[in-house]
């Protein structure tokens, strides 16, 4: 629970919602799901701003680029059939495992932005997928979804996030998710979702994500760039992942090990861009 | 703050303040079938129906409820007119310990008024938010494969 929790509104405009997240006079934040908020013992929280009425919960799979309406819930996600078929099954195979059905049904994709966590494998996915969030302050603003998590205080900061985009990949374009964890519906220790377009053999528009390596999920800059318009060699794909997974300090926690997530992390990359490449080249 | 809500069928105004999650206001109204667990969501054995969907009632504050329908396991059955699942779930053994039989009984049961064809992996799914103490998922599921397949008594699953 919030245990210093004195004020609950469900504002009706996105412009209510702002202007009572910018009173300074109590320190109030946004309620979207409340799966992470409600259970974090926060007591800093004073005041919350129930999303729940401002209308940000349509979801346009039709459009191009997607949108998804903030407020959309992850089973939304996973029932959708238009979902199933959006990147090789990438997104709604990461929406089914960062979340048991219970939490699917109320958290949300805002939320989950904010609050999904290093290992959380739709951001993984969402990375990956490109995804580009529009936030509302005093303007509208339209970020890079890894812009977001790199600089989320100052980017959110008494803002709501209202929707976000993801790229419907015109091209040969193939997507993949793979990840470890101790029982194939827990929380993964390191995952992996890459998205690679395949212009015969030459690889374009390659971008790698991975949780579970630091702090947030990342991306694998260097090896999308060492990958991006080469011709596709699978062993010096791996040569190039080994190279980067060398190349940084790893977390450790009561998870795995440091050493562990290095493996793994080498692992995972790999074979999702290798079913990515199958996958890219199966669709042209 | 008032939050007029169904609550296992009859309207009901909860009184509750912005703090209390709605799992602290269910239990103060006696309705012990809502169970304590991790208060984080990750055990799922506080689970009601809210709108058709299982969710954690430890996670939601009870005002987010406003103007919904809850359903709890108390407003299933009765002890002497059990309802077809939890009639399944005693004749297929599926009870053990019983801490997180209501919450798996509501996660089946949602899943079944979307859907009264479930294949295994529907299910297994629906129960994913409900972890056993016991470790006892096995029977928990031929139960409702009983249900789903009409052999549950004293009905099938059309009316669920």
């Amino acid at each position: 629970m919030l245990p210093s929790l004195e004020e609950y509104h469900r504002p009706k405009t996105v412009s209510a919602a702002l202007r009572l997240l910018a009173r300074g006079t109590i320190h109030t934040v946004p309620l979207a799901g409340g799966t992470s908020l409600v259970p974090s013992r926060n007591a800093s929280v004073r005041a919350v701003v129930d999303l729940g009425a401002l209308d940000m919960a349509t979801a346009e799979w039709q459009a191009s680029p997607i949108r998804l309406g903030a407020m959309t819930t992850l089973q939304t996600i996973v029932s959708e059939p238009a979902a199933r078929t959006f990147a090789h099954g990438v997104l709604v195979e990461a929406a089914r495992l960062c979340a048991t059905r219970n939490i699917r049904n109320v958290a949300t994709i805002g939320g989950t932005i904010v609050a999904g966590g290093p290992t959380c494998d739709l951001l993984v996915a969402w990375l990956a997928l490109g995804a580009q969030v529009t936030v509302r302050k005093a303007r509208r603003r339209v970020v890079a979804l890894e812009d977001l998590l790199d600089a989320p205080d100052e980017l959110l900061d008494m803002g709501i996030i209202t929707h976000m985009s993801l790229p419907v990949r015109t091209t040969s374009c193939g997507a993949a998710l793979v990840r470890v964890a101790r029982t194939p519906i827990d929380r993964a220790i390191v995952n992996a979702a890459v998205s690679i377009a395949s212009d015969g053999p030459v690889c374009r528009s390659v971008r790698i994500a991975i949780g579970g390596v630091a702090a947030r999920p990342i991306r694998a800059l260097s090896v999308e760039s060492e990958l991006e318009e080469q011709e596709w060699d699978e062993v010096r794909a791996a040569r190039v992942v080994k190279h980067w997974t060398a190349s940084f300090a790893l977390p450790s926690d009561f998870r795995a090990s440091d050493q562990y997530r290095r493996e793994m992390a080498e692992i995972v990359v790999q074979r999702a861009l290798a079913q990515a490449w199958a996958r890219a080249r199966g669709a042209s | 703050m008032e939050v007029p809500v169904t609550l296992n069928g009859s309207p009901k105004t909860l009184v509750v303040e912005p703090a209390d999650t709605l799992f602290s206001v269910l239990r103060q109204l006696g309705l012990y079938g809502v169970k304590h667990g991790c208060e984080d969501g990750s055990c799922g054995t506080c689970a009601v129906i809210l709108d058709g969907k299982v969710v954690n009632s430890c996670t939601l504050l009870a005002v987010q409820a406003d103007g919904k329908r809850i359903t709890t396991i108390e407003g299933l059955g009765t002890r002497e007119r059990l309802h077809p699942l939890q009639a399944a779930f005693v004749e297929a053994g599926a009870v053990q310990c019983g801490y997180c039989t209501p919450a798996r009984i509501l996660a089946v049961k949602a899943l079944l008024d979307e859907n009264d064809h479930p294949t295994e992996a529907d299910i297994r799914d629906a129960m994913s938010g409900v972890l056993c103490r016991c470790t006892g998922y096995v029977k928990p599921l031929e139960a409702a494969m009983r249900v789903v397949n009409g052999k549950g008594v004293p009905g099938n699953a059309q009316n669920v």
